[in-house]
Order: C-alpha cells, then sequence, then structure tokens
C-alpha cells in the first residue's frame, strides 16, 4: 500500500492513517468547498521511519525522547523510495493545478495527527506547520512535523487529553499566497452561549494571526443570518507575506500605516466567510474553527476542526488577589512571557502575575492597614477608587501592632530616602541617564543583571539619580497627604466640591510629561514655519515620511528639532511599560504621527486647566474662612504638587531603565538570530530567561522554541482581549449604573458634551476635532496631543494618579477613569454627556450600530 | 532613663541629619537648590549639638549607637532586600489560564 495519497484518495483511508485534519478537508473537497490540493504522507511512513531509526519504543507510549536521541532523529533521513513517492505526488500537485515548472510550486507542510482535530482534542498549535516549502525542503519538514509529536506542549496536551502513543500523517498542500486571511468560529469561543460567530481576518497570510503576531480585525455577527453585530478594526502592524522576496528572510513584513487600521474585509466578503464557516458546521453538524484565505479574489478553505474548547472565564487562582493600578493603568495588554520572567525576579512574592497581568496580595494589604472597613470598601481603596460619600473609616486598634512594628522598621529602612526626596528638583535625578549609559556599555550585564543593576544595584547612599525606583516609592505620601487635605476640607470647608481638589493641586510647571508635549509643539512648529515640510507632512506616506524628511535639505532645522527631541525622550513609547515595546527612538514614526496630529488640529483653549485651577483657588477661598486651616491647606496643595510630579517624574527615568532593559534584550536577539537559534523579531519576548540561556548555550535550537513561541503568541493575543478582572476571590461593590449610562471615577472635574472618539492608538488614529470626547482603553505621553482638543476624556482604566487623569487635570478637562466597558459600549460617532464631577457618562443619541454586549 | 531616651531621641535625629546631608549631595549640582538644602542642615545640627552637650559625657556611645542605627540597618536591609529576591521561592510567581499540562 502507497504510504503518500492523493488528498482525494485520503477519503478512502481511515482517520488512523490520514489524520483528523487531512480526512476534514478530504470530505470538504469532496462536497465541493474550495479546498487548496494537497497530497499526504500517511501514518504508515511515520511508523515505518521511527522504526527503521530504532526508536519504535517512542511509539508505544508518550515518552519524549532525550537530547541526544532526538539530535539523532532529526538526522535520520528518510528512506529513498518514500523520498521518491512524495516527489511523484508533488509533480502530480504541479500538473493539477497547471504550473508548469513544477520547480516554482510552493507548499505548506501541515501536521495530521491522527488524534488531532477530533471532537474532544484539536491540538491546535500543538504540532508544527511549515510554509513556502520548497520541493528540495519536503522531506526535512516532514521530519520536523513528525518530532513535534514530541515537544514539551504536544507531550503535556496529550497527557492531560489521555491521548494514546502518536501517530502523525503530515499533510503536503499548495501555498495559497494569501492577499487576505483569517479564522471564522461558527461559535464565539469566548461566550459560547450568545449564538454569535466570529471571524477574525489580517492582510497576508493567515500565519500572522494563528500565530499571535497580529492584532487581527474582529467581526462578530448573528448565527441565525449573518447580522453583523459588531466590528472591531485591529492595528495590524505586521503580516507574513503573499509574496516571499527574500527566501531567507523571517517572512515577517511591516504593513504600510495607512492600511494598518484599515478593514481587510468587504461586506460582500464578510457574508461569504460566514457562509462558509456555517457550511462546515453544517456539514459536520458541530461548531467549527475554520481557517481561510483569499487570493485572486477566491476564498480558500484551508482548514476546518472542532471548537473543543473555549476560553477559561479566569484561571483558578488561590488566595486572594487585586490588580496592581500603576501598571494597569498605562497598558492593558498582557505583558509578554520574557517582561514578567525578568520582572518577577526582582519583585519579592507579595505579588504575582495573572494571565500576564500583574496582582497584589490582597490578605497582605489587609494585615497592613488596620482600618474597620469591609473586604470590597478595602480592595476599592487597593484599586484607588475614591469613597467620596463613604463615612472616614475608624482604626481597628487590635490589628495595629503589626503595621506599626512593620512601620517602624520601614521608618528605619526608608527614613533617610523620605528625608531626601522632601525638596528634590527634577535635574537631580538626570544623574540616572549616565547610570543607564553606563549599563548599556558594560558588555558583562545581559537583561537579567542589568535589571538588578538598575533597579537594586545602587547602594542606599548612592546619590537620588541612581535611585530612580526608590525616589517613586518615597512619593506615594502623596495619598497621606491627600487624604488629609480631603479631611481638612469635610471638617472646616464642608461647602467645597471635594472634585475641585485635583484642580487645585495641579499646575506644576516641572512636570516632564507636559513638558514632552511643550517641546513636542516646538518641534510641531518648526514643521509648520517651512512650507516643504509641511506638504511632506501632508502628502506623505507615513511609513516613508521619515526617510524623506531625512533626505530633504530644506528640513534640516525640523530634523535637527526633531533630534533633540529624540534624545531627550527617545526612550519613551506607547506601552511604555512592557519590554517588547519599541521606543521612539528605535522607531520615530509614531511620533511623526504625533506630529503630524498636531499640526491637523486646530487649537483649543490652552487656557483650560489654568481657568479651572483659578475657579477652584476661588472658590477655597470662599468655601475656607479660617486662616489657620487656609494656611495648612496651601502647604498641603504645594506639598501635594510637588509629590505628584515627583511621582510622574520618576516615572519617566523607570521607562529609561526600561528601555536601557529592552536594548540589552535586542542585543541577544541579534545574536541568537545571527546563530540561527531564532528567526524572527520580536520572538525572543515569547521565551522565558531560562529558554533563552539555552538557546544561548546550544543546549536547544529554533526547532525546540519554534512551537512554544508559536502558541504564547496565541494565548498572548487572546490574553490582551480581555480586559482582566480587577480581583480574584474578593466580591466588589456593584456599581451604580443603568443600561444606558456608563459609570467611572473623577479623575478632572466638570462636564462636558460631544462626539464620542475611541482611539486605539494615538500615532495611527486621525486628531480628535475641537469638542471631541475622546475615549480610550488607557492613556500614556503618546496620547498627551490629544488633550489638547478633547472635550472630555473616557478611559476603560485608570485612576485619580493615571497619567490621563494628571494630565487633564493640567489641562482642565474633564475626565472619567476607571470605565468598564467604555471600548466595547460606546461608539464612534455617539453623542455623549459625561458628567465627570460624578463620574457618569450619559448617551444621548442611539449608536449607528448595536454595541457588543 | 535619660539613656532609654537619648537613643529613642537619636534614631529620628540621624534619619534627618543623614538624609539631609544626602539631600545637600543630591542637589549640589543644581546651584538654584543648593542654598535651600543647606539652611535645611541648620536644625538638625543644632538639635546635634544640644544632644551632644546633654549626652556628654556619660551617654555618648548611646547617643552615638542611636544615630548609628539607621545608616546601618538600611545597609542590612538594603543588601538583605538584593539577596532575597535572587532566591527563586520569594521571587513573584506567574499563572496563566493557558497554562497546559
Amino acid at each position: 500500500m502507497s504510504q503518500v495519497v492523493s488528498l482525494q484518495k485520503a477519503l478512502e483511508l481511515d482517520v488512523a492513517r490520514v489524520g483528523g485534519k487531512t480526512l476534514h478537508l478530504a470530505e470538504l473537497d469532496a462536497a465541493g468547498f474550495q479546498v487548496p490540493p494537497a497530497f499526504v504522507v500517511t501514518t504508515d511512513a511515520f511508523v515505518e521511519h521511527f522504526q527503521r531509526a530504532g526508536a519504535g519504543a517512542l511509539l508505544e507510549s508518550y515518552a519524549s525522547p532525550g537530547p541526544t536521541q532526538l539530535a539523532m532523529l532529526r538526522d535520520h533521513q528518510l528512506s529513498p523510495e518514500l523520498v521518491a513517492e512524495i516527489a511523484r505526488a508533488r509533480e502530480a500537485l504541479a500538473r493539477r493545478i497547471g504550473n508548469a515548472n513544477d520547480a516554482d510550486l510552493l507548499c505548506a507542510v501541515r501536521s495530521s495527527g491522527a488524534d488531532e482535530d477530533s471532537a474532544s482534542a484539536s491540538f491546535a498549535g500543538q504540532h508544527a506547520t511549515y510554509y513556502y516549502t520548497g520541493a528540495q525542503d519536503i522531506p526535512q519538514r516532514i521530519i520536523d512535523c513528525w518530532l513535534s509529536c514530541w515537544s514539551s506542549q504536544a507531550i503535556a496536551y496529550r497527557a492531560a487529553n489521555d491521548r494514546s502513543a502518536p501517530r502523525m500523517a503530515v499533510l503536503i498542500q499548495q501555498m495559497v499566497l494569501a492577499e487576505v486571511s483569517g479564522v471564522v468560529f461558527t461559535r464565539d469561543p469566548t461566550e459560547p452561549v450568545s449564538e454569535r460567530l466570529v471571524i477574525e481576518s489580517c492582510w497576508g497570510l493567515g500565519a500572522a494571526l494563528v500565530d499571535g503576531r497580529v492584532t487581527p480585525d474582529r467581526y462578530r455577527l448573528r448565527r441565525i443570518d449573518h447580522r453583523l453585530v459588531s466590528t472591531k478594526i485591529g492595528t495590524k502592524r505586521f503580516k507574513v507575506a503573499e509574496d516571499l522576496i527574500d527566501p531567507e528572510g523571517t517572512r515577517l513584513e511591516a504593513v504600510p500605516r495607512h492600511l494598518q487600521r484599515r478593514e481587510t474585509l468587504e461586506p460582500e466578503m464578510l457574508q461569504r466567510v460566514a457562509e462558509l464557516g456555517a457550511g462546515c458546521e453544517t456539514h459536520f453538524r458541530a461548531p467549527q474553527d475554520v481557517e481561510w484565505a483569499i487570493a485572486g479574489g477566491q476564498l480558500y478553505l484551508l482548514q476546518s476542526r472542532p471548537i473543543t474548547t473555549v476560553i477559561a472565564a479566569a484561571p483558578q487562582v488561590k488566595g486572594r488577589w487585586v490588580i496592581f493600578k500603576p501598571i494597569i493603568e498605562n497598558f492593558t495588554e498582557a505583558m509578554t512571557p520574557l517582561t514578567i520572567d525578568i520582572v518577577r525576579r526582582v519583585i519579592p512574592r507579595f505579588g504575582q502575575f495573572i494571565d500576564g497581568r500583574f496582582y497584589i496580595n490582597f490578605n497582605m494589604i489587609k494585615a497592613l492597614v488596620p482600618l474597620d472597613i469591609s473586604d470590597a470598601q478595602l480592595a476599592d481603596l487597593s484599586l484607588m477608587r475614591p469613597r467620596v460619600d463613604a463615612d472616614v473609616p475608624r482604626f481597628d486598634y487590635r490589628r495595629v501592632w503589626l503595621p506599626v512594628l512593620l512601620g517602624l522598621m520601614g521608618y528605619l529602612s526608608w527614613g533617610m530616602l523620605l528625608v531626601r526626596t522632601r525638596h528634590l528638583p527634577s535635574q537631580a535625578l538626570a544623574g540616572f541617564k549616565v547610570r543607564c549609559a553606563a549599563v548599556i556599555a558594560d558588555d558583562r550585564l545581559d537583561a537579567l543583571t542589568a535589571t538588578r543593576r538598575l533597579f537594586y544595584g545602587a547602594s542606599p547612599f548612592a546619590p537620588a539619580g541612581h535611585l530612580a525606583f526608590q525616589v517613586n516609592v518615597s512619593s506615594a505620601r502623596y495619598f497621606i497627604l491627600m487624604d488629609g487635605l480631603r479631611s481638612l476640607l469635610a471638617r472646616y470647608a464642608p461647602d467645597f466640591d471635594p472634585n475641585l481638589i485635583g484642580s487645585l493641586c495641579a499646575g506644576s510647571t516641572d512636570m516632564l510629561s507636559t513638558r514632552l508635549i511643550e517641546d513636542l509643539r516646538t518641534v510641531a512648529k518648526l514643521a509648520d514655519s517651512n512650507t516643504t515640510v509641511r506638504r511632506l507632512f501632508d502628502e506623505e506616506p507615513a511609513e516613508t515620511l521619515s526617510a524623506r524628511l531625512a533626505a530633504e535639505p530644506e528640513a534640516r532645522a525640523f530634523m535637527s528639532g526633531l533630534e533633540g527631541f529624540l534624545a531627550r525622550y527617545g526612550h519613551r513609547g506607547t506601552r511604555e511599560m512592557e519590554l517588547a515595546a519599541p521606543r521612539w527612538q528605535e522607531d520615530p514614526t509614531p511620533l511623526l504621527g504625533m506630529i503630524s496630529n498636531m499640526l491637523d488640529a486646530t487649537q483649543s483653549d490652552d487656557d483650560r486647566g489654568t481657568n479651572q485651577r483659578a475657579l477652584a483657588e476661588r472658590a477655597l477661598v470662599d468655601a475656607l474662612p479660617n486662616r489657620l486651616a487656609r494656611r495648612i491647606a496651601d502647604w498641603l496643595i504645594r506639598r501635594i504638587r510637588y509629590y505628584a510630579t515627583l511621582r510622574e517624574n520618576t516615572r519617566h527615568f523607570h521607562v529609561m531603565a526600561l528601555t536601557t532593559i529592552r536594548q540589552k534584550i535586542l542585543e541577544l536577539e541579534r545574536e541568537l538570530i545571527a546563530t540561527g537559534a531564532l528567526k524572527c523579531p520580536d520572538d525572543i519576548f515569547f521565551l522565558t530567561w531560562d529558554e533563552i540561556t539555552m538557546l544561548r548555550g546550544g543546549q536547544s535550537d529554533w526547532r525546540d522554541v519554534s512551537i512554544l513561541i508559536r502558541t504564547r503568541r496565541v494565548d498572548h493575543a487572546r490574553l490582551s482581549e480581555r480586559m482582566p478582572p480587577s480581583t480574584f476571590n474578593i466580591e466588589l461593590d456593584p456599581r451604580e449604573a443603568d443600561a444606558t449610562d456608563l459609570s467611572g471615577y473623577c479623575a478632572s472635574p466638570g462636564t462636558a458634551e460631544g462626539i464620542a472618539r475611541l482611539v486605539l492608538d494615538p500615532a495611527t488614529d486621525a486628531a480628535l476635532r475641537p469638542g471631541e470626547i475622546l475615549v480610550a482603553p488607557y492613556t500614556d505621553p503618546a496620547w498627551t496631543p490629544l488633550f489638547v482638543n478633547a472635550a472630555a476624556v473616557i478611559v476603560e482604566v485608570g485612576s485619580y494618579l493615571s497619567h490621563a487623569g494628571t494630565i487633564a487635570r493640567e489641562y482642565g478637562v474633564p475626565c472619567v477613569v476607571d470605565v468598564e466597558g467604555c471600548m466595547q459600549r460606546l461608539v464612534n460617532g455617539q453623542h455623549l454627556r459625561v458628567d465627570a464631577s460624578n463620574g457618569r457618562i450619559q448617551v444621548l443619541s442611539k449608536p449607528a450600530t448595536e454595541p457588543a454586549p | 532613663m535619660n539613656a532609654v531616651l537619648i537613643f529613642i531621641v537619636a534614631i529620628p535625629l540621624s534619619v534627618e541629619l543623614c538624609g539631609r546631608l544626602l539631600g545637600l549631595r543630591d542637589v549640589w549640582l543644581v546651584r538654584d537648590a543648593r542654598p535651600g538644602a543647606v539652611q535645611r542642615l541648620i536644625v538638625p545640627t543644632l538639635v546635634l549639638g544640644v544632644m551632644v552637650s546633654w549626652a556628654a559625657p556619660e551617654h555618648l556611645g548611646t547617643l552615638l549607637s542611636g544615630l548609628l542605627l539607621p545608616p546601618l540597618w538600611q545597609v542590612v536591609t538594603g543588601y538583605a532586600m538584593r539577596l532575597v529576591t535572587r532566591i527563586p521561592r520569594f521571587q513573584a510567581r506567574s499563572i496563566s489560564s493557558h497554562d497546559r499540562g
């Protein structure tokens, strides 16, 4: 019996010989679906190959081969008879698709395990797939597919699902050089009861989506009639190109900026994809996860497998945990595995990363805060949610001994630093830049030792400029002083609106975040003052703008201004607490996007912040006649302003430390790519430090980590889509909100009405028009130019002290933070009323399309 | 009794004095901030003078121990923290709903 059969012949064999994936495709091909032509190497060849290699024992159990045996198996070639049979099948495939020169035919080599894509276990992402495979590489790729049976993930998956010993066929399919591709889940895997199907799509080959390299466009449609329910356009920065220009290259290409936020599917094609998914579900009588691709206007079905799992609502977590707000309010996506692995090694065990987000041990907080309040109230305090109407909590004197003891020890450990940082000018922190430069220059330091050096390496008596992390922690006194000011005003000025306290404490002239915007505005003015530069900004696509500006003699003054800006702020960028996030100094394109936004924007009233402050100060004078209380209040306000500035400015230096660590990682990545241990940029961020060390030491190679990286990329993409729970195992008080309104917490007071503008990426989304309301998942410095024109700001996560709150108060813009679900429930173009003082958002006009629940 | 009192008062005095001295060093290159930092040294230095005259000669050792406690404590806890975070069982953990196996 032949060990290589065509897809049509595969239908005559059973699943044990051709695998679940092949059998499903063969059935669909026979049913008339557009399936790319293919042939299959059966499990007989698999068994014979490993028996011939003396590894028959592996076929009887799911034990893993050791490193020596694995290396031997990799080098053990296919039998000449099988190689000849494969070559004949490939020639037949070339003839069938009318390819005269079969040397040009590229194939996808895909695993098709005997227990794969069954109703109970899909093995999705556990086994290998290889694209762009030419004739000479097919035999080795087949061996690589077979060996992926014994990857650590596949073994674990098999053990967990009680699978039998491995048997794997390999499907060799014509490569569909797709312009657009994606996945359709005929039942939403995150909400199985929702009666919706989900279509995800991206530019180029679907590998980028399946590997989690891009955030796809996501369409939700009703299962019953395929009516579109919601659309979420992803920022598709990369694609796996349909044309392989450089065969040795990484395949991953940057998507032109103008296409990154463009919809990949027209309505008609969207319906065809939905029908394709529904057709597969009808055929197999079970919900399906279908991979598809569009090439030359043709819609191809690449794979269909049953949906075997749904994303767990939450992991099983022991203990009680509350999310650490200062990180989540800077970016809401999950952290990458390498960022987590490096950061967790310098953090003591009072914290824990759950699904890529950092949580604090709530039981520890409870032991340290001797207040007589409920767990829900304490969790609210930990989440920095103000409880304006709540009674002042009482001390629980029975539990006071531990905080007092720890407080005394803390005073001895931190007292000197607290004294040192009472009057610390921001220039005194500039020494940290020298420290970072020294770490970069020191070749003996790797990313992990650099992290330890930058965060803990300095002696307690080193200059404050070397202790940016500790100085940041010392600025937490802000909370105590703010609480003191609130209590004072509640006692002596009961008529004073507590929401105005934020405006009173704003107005620092020394804050680096606001100075950054002023400096960027100066650079934008340089662009505006030169007609050639201005024309380039108006006409040149973003992806080529940087190169054109560099080549343009007329743009010298502008480029010099930009270089000066990058020298001061180049270490910053979007998602800057994430080590995988690129910085402006590496790619200034987002910065040019921000300048372009500034050039397009009609400036709103820049004095809103000053006016708001003046109003608040007048209200305080009227409400607080007691002169002594006034003087104390003034002192508290000055101190709060100082510590808020210190906190924001030290963050500038934290980010500098993270950028330094990132540079060390990128050095390592270049080294690993040069040796072939890694293939694609950014893959390093999906490995742990120990795995990288093994790669570097030659104890493992690309084949050991490629599937691991792919699996983790997919996990990361899925986790990043979800807003994480604020707490684990703690019942929070329900929010006061009705079906049409959203609620959050006031970070900057005031009311405003305007049109909603949802912004996911401040560099690619167009500038806000004056009077529009900015709706964002979170904000960081890259968002700040949008505040200038915003009538109000609504942020999904954040707190009073978050970047959004701090900047909104500086600009006098009403701002509501911690508005759960605002990115899902609000849509562009809705008319909103924002009552920031009371933390309420009212939708005045109906949405254009029904939002997702 | 005096010895206990001297020891207790010496601790915050040491924290203030050392903190302000280090604060002066922190701002030394920032010309505008230097005079303020020097001024902030006056009060703790005067208090130290009073303390020395009160404690001398019999309780000078006690005063010295109180003054040395905060910097020594800071050195010990600083290095202990560094060591502790190098031990895997004291480091933060990471768990995921996607953990397999």
